[in-house]
């Protein structure tokens, strides 16, 4: 299991490769943390190179899946439809089950009530920790939008402010440029 | 993925100041491992030290990241600790709760820069707009006055 934020500049595609085996169960996740109207183009594709799984401009999905053969399946990731805005992606890839813990997870008997419960508090603490990685998303989300926000008030005011002076200024300089030592009449 | 020898990866670490935590050359394989020390985006970036004879081909490079709780090697651990089986799966289980911990403190901080910034954009939009409106007022008054006394001394007025 792999999960990673990378940036996708704008006009790009960037492709994720990972080598899986038939019959085991793989899950991709993503989200768009940042840039533009949050969004990206998304393709998963077989070895064989058919797509099995697709979305259009979208800012977060998951899809879990069966390998069907082994070979390297390829993620794309296209930002191809925008010209200027690169976009933060955060991409989730798990194949196979969760890493067993040595010794306690691969037993071939029967557990004993102690294990057994220690394994569900495992795997609670396991969603936890995801609907955690979820709201750290969600809120680096809000919090650039606010920061992009914050640049763009003072530099827009600044602007304005200038425009101000300027107009103001022009508007004197060429309304005397209309009533100069030449004739009157217009 | 064969590894084609010659080829290298300058690798370098960026915490959220912008600062560098990690900056070395690595062959075509090598392990990255480093704490953080301020909570944020930290940027890790991979530059191919390739010489321009491979210029036009591509490299597909094999990258593995863990952070956190799945960085921890248990079965290292196991055996520096001497912990049986339960022990180990205990020890599991205070790392992660350990990580949730974490990753509240990191919220707090975080809702802190937040709500800072919303209160600094607040604070730019009443200032701005307060300065704004007192240039138009002075901009009025003075191209009123400016006028009159440039058609008052073209003898218009």
């Amino acid at each position: 299991a792999v999960e990673f934020t990378f940036d996708l500049a704008d006009g790009a595609e960037d492709c994720f490769y990972e080598e899986i085996k038939r019959n085991t169960s793989a899950y991709l996740e993503f989200q768009v943390s940042a840039g533009g109207q949050l969004d990206v183009d998304v393709q998963l594709k077989n070895p064989h190179g058919r797509i099995i799984y697709e979305q259009e401009k979208a800012t977060y999905d998951n899809h879990q899946f069966v390998a069907d053969t082994t070979g390297i399946y390829q993620a794309c990731f296209s930002n191809k439809f925008s010209t200027f805005a690169h976009k933060f992606v955060y991409v989730d890839f798990q194949v196979g089950d969760e890493r067993a813990l040595p010794g306690v997870d691969d037993h071939a008997t029967v557990l004993t009530q102690m294990e057994t419960s220690s394994q569900s508090v495992h795997k609670s603490l396991n969603d936890i920790l995801d609907a955690q990685t979820h709201h750290r998303l969600r809120e680096a989300q809000g919090r650039k939008r606010a920061e992009e926000l914050n640049e763009r008030v003072m530099w827009w005011s600044c602007a304005e402010t200038a425009a101000i002076l300027i107009i103001g200024i022009g508007q004197v300089l060429v309304l005397r440029n209309f009533f100069s030592d030449r004739k009157l009449s217009i | 993925m064969p590894s084609s020898p010659g080829i290298g990866m300058h690798v370098e670490v960026r915490d959220p100041d912008e600062k560098i935590v990690l900056s070395r050359v690595y062959s075509s394989e090598g392990m990255i491992s480093f704490t953080s020390h301020t909570p944020g985006e930290h940027t890790i970036c991979l530059y191919s030290n390739s010489t321009s004879w491979f210029s036009g081909s591509q490299l597909r490079v094999h990258l593995d990241i863990q952070v956190g709780e799945h960085a921890i090697d248990y079965a290292n651990v196991a055996h520096k600790d001497k912990l049986s089986e339960l022990q180990l799966r205990i020890r599991q289980l205070l790392d992660q709760v350990e990580q949730i911990t974490k990753e509240q403190s990191y919220q707090r901080y975080r809702e802190e820069r937040f709500r800072h910034t919303s209160e600094s954009t607040n604070q730019r939009v009443l200032w701005w707009s307060l300065l704004q409106t007192g240039v138009l007022v002075i901009m009025g008054y003075w191209q009123m006055r400016h006028l009159k006394s440039f058609f008052e001394a073209k003898k218009l007025v």
